[in-house]
C-alpha cells in the first residue's frame, strides 16, 4: 500500500517530523554530503546545534523531569552542567573537552560507562560528536531556548524589494544558487487562487491577466482574491482542523451538535480581516468581554469544540477533566506551539514545562457552568449554549451553540497524580497562570481566561506571533519556516530562515492583519518563482528548505473535491449555513453507528446541497466524509496542525468512482459540448478549464485518440453510455417528493406503536426507486428489522418529534403469497440489492421479499420501509393511501412526519434533453473524468 | 515488459542521465524510482529488530466485551454464592460504572452455562458449550485469564485495547505494523478491516480504531465492507467496460510522465504508480471475496453463515484467504457482546455467531500449514462483573462492565500452544497471578512480528509516541514460543 520505505524508529531521519535543515545537512542519516549553506560554520550556535543532541540523547534522564532525573544531573541548565558532581568531575568543564565526564561518557567503550547507554537506544553519530566537541572547547555556552524570547525585527534593507525575498536569497547564495525564474502567468494565477480562494481561475480570469500588460497586473489579482467571500472559506478551512470542529459529538453516542453558526463566524471573521489578536481574544474569552456581543460568546464554541461523551455509566468528574485537559492542550498547541499533553502525568522530559503548568493552565478551563450527563440523550446542545444564527445569514436558522459560561468561582484546582482525574494531589494546589517559563501573567489582567487570552497576545509571550505567522507560512509553502508547526520546544525543528520567522513575527505583531501578512507572502519572487525541480540544488537541498524553487503542493481534500465542482460549473455558492449531505456511498454511518445516535443513518440531501463547497459538508467524527479522510483530512478528534499528504491507490478510485467526481465529468462534458468549435478547440477548452494550462500537442494527440476510441466505443455499445450517464442526479435535483404528511399530535397508535394519516393516494410505479424519509431524519434509527432490539429510541427536541424507526404505507399489493414464516402475504416490491442504509444482518444484501406485506391480521404492512430506505418496486404498480411512523416510545405521538420521494434517475437519453447523443456525451465524459484525474489537477504547480 | 513500464524506464533514464551530467544525483531517485524500476515489486518485509515468528495477524476484536465468567473463566465454586453479595474485600475500591452504582446489592450471579473440560498441553482447559468447537480447539490456545484495563467505557476501552490509549487520535496497532514492517502484497491494502455484527446490544465503531493518528495516512486500515463495493470506490461505473478503464490509465500515465519530465517530481511517478496499483486492486478483491475456488467442505466447515457477505462467517473466510495473500494485519470485530440486560438471553445468541466460523478458522489455517506463521488474537476491551445488573433470577442475570479481569486467546505464530496463562481470584473478579496490561498483550504481539515495541516510535509534537505507551511494557515471556 505504501509508496514509502517504512522504517522503524532507528532511523527516525526520514520522519516527516525531522529536525530542522541544519540538522539535515550536518546529521543526516540519509547520506546527503555536510554542506554549509548560508550560515556561517564558524559560529555554533546552542539552540540550532547542539540543543537538538542533548533534549533527544540526554533530557529524558538528565532534563527539566525531576521524578526521572538521574544521578542528580541535568544537562538543560548550564549551572548545572557545569557544576561539580559527586565523584569529582563535572559534566562539563567549559573550554575542557578532556576534562568533561560529558564527553568521556560519551566516548566511552565500556557498555556500563557509554552514554546514552544502549538501553535507550539511542547513539551519537560522529558528526554530532564533532559538535558537542567543538561546542565544549569553545567554552560550552548555553542560551535560552530560542522561541522563548521575544522576537527581534530583524534588519532588512532600505528599498522596495520584498523583505522575504532577501531573507531567502540570502541563505540560496550562501548555496551559490538564486530563486528560480518567475514562473508563467497562467500557472502564478492558478496558485494564487487555490492559496487564496480554495478554487482555480476560471480561462476568463487567466485570459484577463494573461493580457494584462499594465502594471501591477498581479497586485489586482491579489487584492481581488483577498477580497472575496471564497477567502474566508479557504482560511476557515485550516482552522477548523486546529479547532477540532465537527457535526458531531464524537464518543460512543456521537450524537449531532449544532455548532454550525461558530464555523460561519470564523469565516466571517476571515473576511472582515479580523486582527488576530481580537480574534484569540474572542474564541478564549468572548463571553467575560465587557458588554459582549453575541457574536463574541458566539467565538467562545472554539473551546467547546472538543468530543463529548454521553456513555451510559460515564462518570462526570472524569469527563469534565478530560474536556479541559483538551482545551489545555488546543490552546498550547494552537496559541503557544507547545506539546503539553507531556506534562499532564509528569514534568516535561525536554521542555521546561513542569506538570504544575499544565494544571495552571487548566484552571483556567474548568469553571465553567458545563455539566456532563450520562445518557443525556441527543439534544444537539448542551448547557451552556446560546440560540444564535449564522453570522453569515441574518435571519438563518436559529440553533443553540455550546460555548464558554464562567462559573461564579472558580474552583480549587491540584496537579493530578498521574494525569487522574481522580487523584488530585492535595499537596499541590495550583492557581491560574500562564506557563512559568514564558513570564508572569499579564500586569491588571483578570486571573481568568480574558486574563490568560490578553497575555496570549501581549508581547509577554514570544510565541503567539511565530507560531501563526509560521502556520500561514506552512500554508502558503507548503511546510513551516519551522517544520514541527505544533512543537516551538527544544525538541521542535530549528528555523529554517530564523531572521525571517522573526522578521514576519515582529510585521504581524503590528496589526495582526492576516490579510497584510498574506500579501507579504504572494507578492514575494519566491513565491512567484517556477516549481520546477532545480538539479543544481538537488544534492545540497534535497527538500527544498532553502526554497530554490516554489514546492508543488497536493491540493487539499476540500479543494480537490470543490475544483472539480468549480470546473464542472456544478458548485453552487452560498456562504455558510447547515451543514449538508453529499453523496457518499452507503452504509457508512449505520455499520458503525451506536443504537439512538443521532447520526445512525446518513440520508444524501438534494438539489442545492450536493454541490455546496466541501467545508460545509456534514462532519461526523466516528466517520467523517470518504473523500476527506482518504485525502488526509483528519478526523479532529483532537487539535491537528498539519496534514500529511499521502498518495495511495484508494484516492486513485476515489476519484476515478465517487459519484460526485463523475458526476462532475458528465456535466464538465456537457458544458464542453455545448461550445462551438472543432474536438480539439473543444478538447483544448476542457483541459484549460481544469489544469489551468492549454495542452501541448503531444497531450493533445493523446486525448483525441482516446476520444474518438471512446465514441467507436459507445457508437457500437450505447446502452453502455446511457449506463454511464446516470452517475449523479443531473440534470434532476436527486428526489421528487411525491407526498410529505404530518402524523397529528396524540394521533392514537395501533397495537404495534404505528400511528398513521392519510394521504392523497399515491402510485407507486413498477420498477421505480423510492425512498422513504423524515423531515428530520436524524431523529430515526434503524435498529434490527426483526423487531429483536428495539431499545435505543429517542426523542429529538428540536423538532418535539417522537422518534421513529419504520415509517409505513398502506396500499394494495397486486400478488400475494406466503412469506417462510407463513403468516404475511407477500407483495411485489423488492428492496433494491444495496438499500442506503442498514447493517447486513438487518437486511440481507440481497433482494427481499419482505418489504410489501399485507397482513390482515394486524396491519402490519404492507410498506414497512425503515427511514431512510431506498427501495424498489417490483414489476406492478402500487398504490399508497396511508402512511405512518412507529412511535417508538409507545407514548403517543406528539408529531411527526413522514413522506415518500421518487428518486430521479436520469433516464436514458440524457444526451437528448442537452440535445447530444448519448454516446457522444459518454465518450466526452470519460475524457473529463481523464483530466479530473491528472496529477496536475490535484496539484498546484 | 508493457508499454507503460517501458516508457517510465525510459524517463528515468533521461532524468538519471540528466543529473547525472549536472553532477549529483539523479532527480528522480529515491524509492518511488526504485519501485518503479523493479515493475512495483513490492517491499519485503522490511526491517524487524529480531527473526519473527508470525508474519500476520488476524484480530477477532469481539466488541461490547465478552461475559468472561460465561465463557473462558470457570468459577464451580460460584454455585454457592448465588444471590448472596459481592464481599466488600473482593470489590475493594473499585469504582463501578454509572450504571450499577445506584444498585443497593451487588449479588453474585454463577454462570447458568455448562462448562466442558477439553485436553490441552497442560492440565486442560474448562471452556463454556457455548464456545464448544471453540474449546475443542483448546490444544491450540492460549488462553490468557489475566488481562486488564484501566478504562471502564466502551469507547474509552475499545480505543485503549486498539490505539494503547483512551483517547482518540493515535495509530492503531495495526497503522503501527504497516508502518514499521511495510508491504508485502503489492496488490491489496496492509491492514485490513472487517465488521459484523450480532444479535446482542450494539456499541458503536469509530474509525479511528483503525486510523493512522499522526502517522503517514497510508497507513490507516482499510475497511472492507459486506456488499459488491468491499473497498470504497472500488467498482468502476456501469457502463465502463475494463478496455475504458485501461485506456484511461493508459492516457493519464501518458500525461502525468510528461509533466514528471516537466516538473521533475517523483510524487508524479509515485501517483502513477498508485494508479496502477488501483487498477490491479479492482481485479484482486474481487478474486478475494469470490469464494467459488472454495471447496464444499471448507464452506461447511464455517458454517451456514459463510455465503452471507458481512457475517462473522464470511469475514473468517475472508480472514484466511487475506492471510494466504500476506495482507499484514486482518482485523474483525465483531459487534454485540454488551449483555448488560439479559446474559442468558444474548450470549447463547452471540456466541453461535462466533463459535463455529473462528474455530473453523484455526483448523482451515492450521490444515493450510498457515497458522504457525499466523497469530490470531480473540478477545474484547474489558470484562464482565460477576455480580448481576438488574433483576437475578435462576434463569437470568445481566453482567455490568469490569476491567479488572477478563479473559482472551492467542493462537498461532510465536505463541505457545495449549496453555493457560494468569488466573482470575475465585471470583473472576480481581487478578490472582501474572496481570497482563492491554499494553503487555501489545507488546507481545509486536514481540511476535519481530518488533520490539521500545523501538517502534514515531516523532510527534517533540515527542517519541510508542504503541505501547509510557510506563513500562513486557511481553509475555512465558507464551511465547
Amino acid at each position: 500500500m505504501t509508496t514509502d520505505v517504512a522504517r522503524l524508529a532507528s532511523d527516525r531521519g526520514g520522519s516527516p517530523k525531522g529536525r530542522g535543515w541544519f540538522a539535515l545537512f550536518w546529521i543526516s542519516t540519509l547520506g546527503f554530503v555536510n554542506v554549509a549553506l548560508a550560515t556561517d560554520e564558524s559560529t555554533l550556535s546552542f539552540s540550532r546545534d547542539i540543543s537538538p543532541i542533548l533534549s533527544e540523547n540526554c533530557f529524558a534522564c538528565h532534563g527539566p523531569d525531576a521524578q526521572h532525573r538521574e544521578a542528580g544531573l541535568r544537562l538543560d541548565l548550564q549551572k548545572n552542567a557545569w557544576e561539580e558532581v559527586a565523584n569529582g568531575q563535572a559534566a562539563i568543564v567549559p573550554g575542557d573537552v578532556e576534562a568533561s565526564a560529558l564527553w568521556q561518557r560519551i566516548i566511552a567503550t565500556d557498555p556500563d560507562e557509554i552514554m546514552p547507554p544502549a538501553s535507550t537506544h539511542k547513539t551519537l553519530t560522529k558528526a554530532q560528536k564533532d559538535l558537542i566537541r567543538r561546542w565544549i572547547a569553545e567554552g560550552a555556552k548555553y542560551e535560552e531556548h530560542w522561541a522563548f524570547i521575544p522576537p527581534a525585527r530583524s534588519e532588512v534593507p532600505l528599498g522596495d524589494g520584498n523583505p522575504i525575498d532577501f531573507f531567502i536569497r540570502k541563505q540560496l547564495v550562501g548555496a551559490n544558487s538564486d530563486l528560480s525564474k518567475e514562473v508563467d502567468r497562467e500557472t502564478l494565477l492558478r496558485r494564487l487562487s487555490f492559496d487564496l480562494t480554495g478554487l482555480p481561475p476560471t480561462p476568463e480570469e487567466l485570459d484577463h491577466f494573461v493580457q494584462d500588460s499594465a502594471s501591477g497586473a498581479y497586485q489586482r489579482q491579489v487584492e481581488r482574491l483577498l477580497a472575496s467571500p471564497r477567502f474566508g472559506e479557504q482560511m476557515a478551512a485550516h482552522w477548523l482542523d486546529l479547532a477540532r470542529y465537527s457535526d458531531s459529538n464524537g464518543y460512543l453516542q456521537d450524537v449531532m451538535r449544532t455548532g454550525w453558526p461558530w464555523r460561519d463566524w470564523v469565516i466571517n471573521a476571515f473576511n472582515q480581516d479580523m486582527p488576530f489578536d481580537q480574534f484569540t481574544i474572542e474564541q478564549l474569552a468572548g463571553d467575560l468581554l465587557p458588554n459582549a456581543e453575541p457574536d463574541q460568546v458566539l467565538a467562545t464554541a472554539f473551546l467547546r469544540n472538543n468530543p463529548i461523551s454521553v456513555e451510559g455509566g460515564t462518570l462526570p468528574a472524569e469527563y469534565l477533566n478530560e474536556y479541559a485537559a483538551d482545551r489545555v492542550e488546543t490552546v498550547g498547541t494552537v496559541f503557544l506551539g507547545l506539546a503539553f499533553n507531556c506534562c499532564r502525568c509528569h514534568d516535561h522530559k525536554f521542555d521546561a514545562l513542569p506538570q504544575k503548568d499544565y494544571y495552571s493552565l487548566l484552571a483556567y478551563f474548568n469553571s465553567s457552568t458545563e455539566q456532563h450527563k450520562a445518557d443525556s440523550g441527543t439534544a444537539p446542545a448542551y448547557q451552556p449554549f446560546i440560540e444564535i444564527d449564522s453570522p453569515l445569514q441574518t435571519g438563518g436558522e436559529v440553533v443553540g451553540v455550546m460555548v464558554m459560561d464562567e462559573g461564579e468561582t472558580p474552583r480549587p484546582t491540584f496537579v493530578l497524580k498521574r494525569g487522574q482525574y481522580d487523584q488530585p494531589d492535595e499537596s499541590q494546589s495550583v492557581s491560574r497562570r500562564p506557563p512559568s517559563v514564558l513570564g508572569p501573567p499579564l500586569e491588571g489582567a483578570p486571573a481568568n481566561r480574558l486574563g490568560l487570552a490578553r497575555w496570549l497576545v501581549s508581547k509577554q509571550n514570544p510565541l503567539l506571533a511565530r507560531v501563526t505567522v509560521n502556520r500561514f507560512w506552512q500554508h502558503i509553502f507548503g511546510r513551516g519556516l519551522v517544520e514541527s508547526v505544533d512543537d516551538f520546544g527544544v525538541q521542535g525543528s530549528y528555523p529554517s530562515h530564523p531572521a525571517l520567522l522573526d522578521y514576519l513575527a515582529v510585521e504581524y505583531q503590528k496589526t495582526w492583519r492576516t490579510k497584510q501578512l498574506l500579501r507579504l507572502m504572494v507578492t514575494s519572487e519566491t513565491y512567484r518563482q517556477a516549481s520546477a525541480a532545480r538539479p543544481d540544488l538537488a544534492q545540497v537541498d534535497p527538500e527544498n528548505r532553502l526554497l530554490g524553487h516554489f514546492p508543488r503542493k497536493r491540493l487539499t481534500a476540500e479543494q480537490i473535491r470543490d475544483a472539480a465542482l468549480f470546473t464542472s460549473g456544478l458548485l453552487v455558492e452560498k456562504l455558510g449555513g447547515a451543514p449538508v449531505r453529499p453523496y457518499q456511498p452507503p452504509g457508512l454511518w449505520s455499520e458503525k453507528a451506536n443504537p439512538g445516535s443521532t447520526t445512525g443513518i446518513f440520508v444524501r440531501g438534494n438539489g442545492d446541497e450536493l454541490y455546496r463547497r466541501s467545508i460545509y459538508t456534514f462532519h461526523k467524527r466516528n466517520s467523517p466524509p470518504p473523500m476527506m479522510s482518504l485525502f488526509d483530512a483528519p478526523e479532529r478528534n483532537g487539535c491537528s496542525v498539519r496534514r500529511s499528504p499521502t498518495n495511495t491507490p484508494l484516492q486513485a478510485l476515489a476519484t476515478l468512482n465517487d459519484e460526485q467526481h463523475l458526476e462532475c465529468a458528465k456535466v464538465l462534458a456537457v458544458r464542453t459540448l455545448k461550445l462551438d468549435g472543432t474536438p480539439n478547440e473543444r478538447l483544448v477548452s476542457l483541459f484549460r478549464r481544469v489544469t489551468g494550462r492549454s495542452p501541448s500537442s503531444q497531450d493533445l494527440a493523446v486525448l483525441s485518440d482516446g476520444l474518438t476510441r471512446f465514441q467507436a466505443r459507445f457508437q457500437s455499445a450505447p446502452e453502455d453510455a446511457s449506463a454511464l450517464l446516470k452517475q449523479g442526479v443531473y440534470p434532476g435535483n436527486g428526489t421528487t417528493r411525491l407526498v410529505s404528511v404530518t402524523i397529528p399530535e396524540d394521533t392514537k397508535t395501533d397495537a404495534h406503536g404505528y400511528a398513521y394519516a392519510a394521504i392523497q393516494p399515491v402510485t407507486l410505479v413498477a420498477n421505480t426507486e423510492y425512498f422513504i424519509g423524515g423531515e428530520d431524519t436524524n431523529a430515526f434509527w434503524d435498529a434490527d428489522i426483526s423487531g429483536a432490539q428495539e431499545n435505543a429510541f429517542t426523542t429529538n427536541p428540536a423538532v418535539s418529534l417522537v422518534a421513529s424507526q419504520y415509517a409505513k404505507g398502506f396500499g394494495k399489493p397486486t400478488i400475494k403469497g406466503q412469506n417462510h414464516a407463513g403468516r404475511w402475504a407477500v407483495g411485489n416490491a423488492k428492496f433494491r440489492v444495496e438499500p442506503t442504509s442498514e447493517s447486513a444482518k438487518a437486511i440481507p444484501l440481497f433482494d427481499f421479499d419482505h418489504s410489501l406485506v399485507d397482513d390482515p391480521q394486524d396491519r402490519r404492512g404492507p410498506l414497512r420501509l425503515t427511514i431512510g430506505n431506498l427501495f424498489r418496486v417490483g414489476d406492478r404498480d402500487i398504490e399508497i393511501t396511508e402512511l405512518g411512523l412507529h412511535d417508538a416510545n409507545g407514548g403517543g405521538f406528539q408529531r411527526g412526519q413522514v413522506g415518500l420521494w421518487a428518486v430521479a434517475e436520469p433516464a436514458a437519453g440524457l444526451g437528448i434533453d442537452v440535445g447530444i447523443d448519448d454516446g457522444e456525451l459518454a465518450s466526452w465524459m470519460l475524457i473529463a473524468s481523464t483530466v479530473l484525474n491528472l496529477d496536475e489537477t490535484i496539484v498546484q504547480d | 515488459m508493457d508499454p507503460l513500464n517501458d516508457r517510465l524506464l525510459n524517463i528515468n533514464r533521461r532524468a538519471l542521465l540528466k543529473g547525472a551530467g549536472a553532477g549529483g544525483l539523479g532527480l528522480l531517485g529515491g524509492p518511488a524510482l526504485g519501485q518503479l524500476l523493479s515493475g512495483g515489486e513490492p517491499e519485503r518485509a522490511v526491517r524487524s529488530h529480531f527473526a519473527p515468528k508470525a508474519k500476520r495477524i488476524i484480530y477477532l476484536f469481539q466488541e461490547g466485551a465478552p461475559s468472561q465468567i460465561d465463557t473462558l473463566d470457570h468459577k464451580p465454586g460460584l454455585k454457592d454464592f448465588y444471590n448472596k453479595d459481592l464481599p466488600v474485600s473482593v470489590r475493594g475500591s473499585q469504582r463501578l460504572t454509572g450504571m450499577t452504582a445506584g444498585q443497593s446489592r451487588l449479588p453474585i450471579a454463577p454462570s447458568l452455562f455448562k462448562f466442558t473440560h477439553h485436553a490441552n498441553r497442560q492440565d486442560g482447559l474448562w471452556v463454556s458449550d457455548l464456545l464448544q468447537r471453540t474449546g475443542e480447539m483448546a490444544g491450540d490456545l492460549c488462553v490468557i485469564k489475566s488481562m486488564l484495563t484501566e478504562q471502564i467505557n466502551h469507547s474509552p476501552a475499545v480505543t485503549y485495547m486498539q490505539t494503547g490509549h483512551q483517547l482518540p487520535g493515535r495509530p492503531s496497532m495495526g497503522a503501527w505494523l504497516s508502518y514499521g514492517l511495510g508491504s508485502v502484497n503489492k496488490n491489496l491494502p496492509n491492514f485490513v478491516v472487517m465488521i459484523s455484527r450480532g444479535r446482542g446490544q450494539m456499541q458503536a465503531l469509530f474509525s479511528h480504531l483503525w486510523g493512522a493518528g499522526f502517522l503517514p495516512g497510508q497507513h490507516q486500515g482499510v475497511q472492507f465492507r459486506a456488499g459488491k463495493d468491499p473497498v470504497l470506490f472500488l467498482n468502476d461505473p456501469p457502463g465502463m467496460s475494463r478496455a475504458d478503464r485501461r485506456k484511461m490509465l493508459d492516457m493519464l500515465a501518458d500525461l502525468n510522465a510528461r509533466q514528471a519530465e516537466v516538473a521533475g517530481d517523483n510524487e508524479i511517478l509515485a501517483r502513477i504508480e498508485q494508479y496502477e496499483m488501483a487498477y490491479r486492486m479492482q481485479a484482486s478483491v474481487p478474486d478475494l471475496t469470490d469464494f467459488s475456488d472454495e471447496t464444499k467442505s471448507t464452506l461447511e466447515l464455517y458454517g451456514p453463515d459463510v455465503k452471507q457477505p458481512g457475517s462473522y462467517a464470511f469475514n473468517c473466510l475472508m480472514a484466511r484467504r487475506m492471510a494466504e495473500r500476506d495482507v499484514r494485519f486482518i482485523q474483525l470485530y465483531h459487534r454485540g457482546w454488551d449483555h448488560h440486560g439479559s446474559v442468558t438471553r444474548d450470549l447463547p445468541l452471540q456466541c453461535q455467531d462466533v463459535d463455529q466460523p473462528q474455530a473453523a478458522l484455526l483448523k482451515d489455517l492450521k490444515q493450510r500449514g498457515l497458522l504457525d506463521e499466523t497469530l490470531v488474537v480473540w478477545g474484547g476491551e474489558f470484562g464482565r462483573t460477576v455480580y448481576c445488573q438488574g433483576k437475578l433470577t435462576p434463569q437470568q442475570y445481566g453482567r455490568d462492565h469490569h476491567p479488572r479481569c477478563f479473559s482472551i486467546w492467542l493462537a498461532g505464530g510465536g505463541i505457545k500452544p495449549g496453555i493457560t496463562y494468569g488466573n482470575s481470584c475465585d471470583f473472576s473478579y480481581n487478578i490472582a497471578e501474572n496481570p497482563v496490561t492491554a499494553h503487555d498483550l501489545h507488546a507481545t504481539i509486536l514481540h511476535c512480528m519481530g518488533i520490539d515495541h521500545e523501538r517502534l516510535t514515531f516523532r510527534s509534537r517533540g515527542l517519541d509516541f510508542k504503541l505501547t505507551g509510557v510506563e513500562a511494557a513486557n511481553p509475555i515471556t512465558d507464551i511465547l514460543v
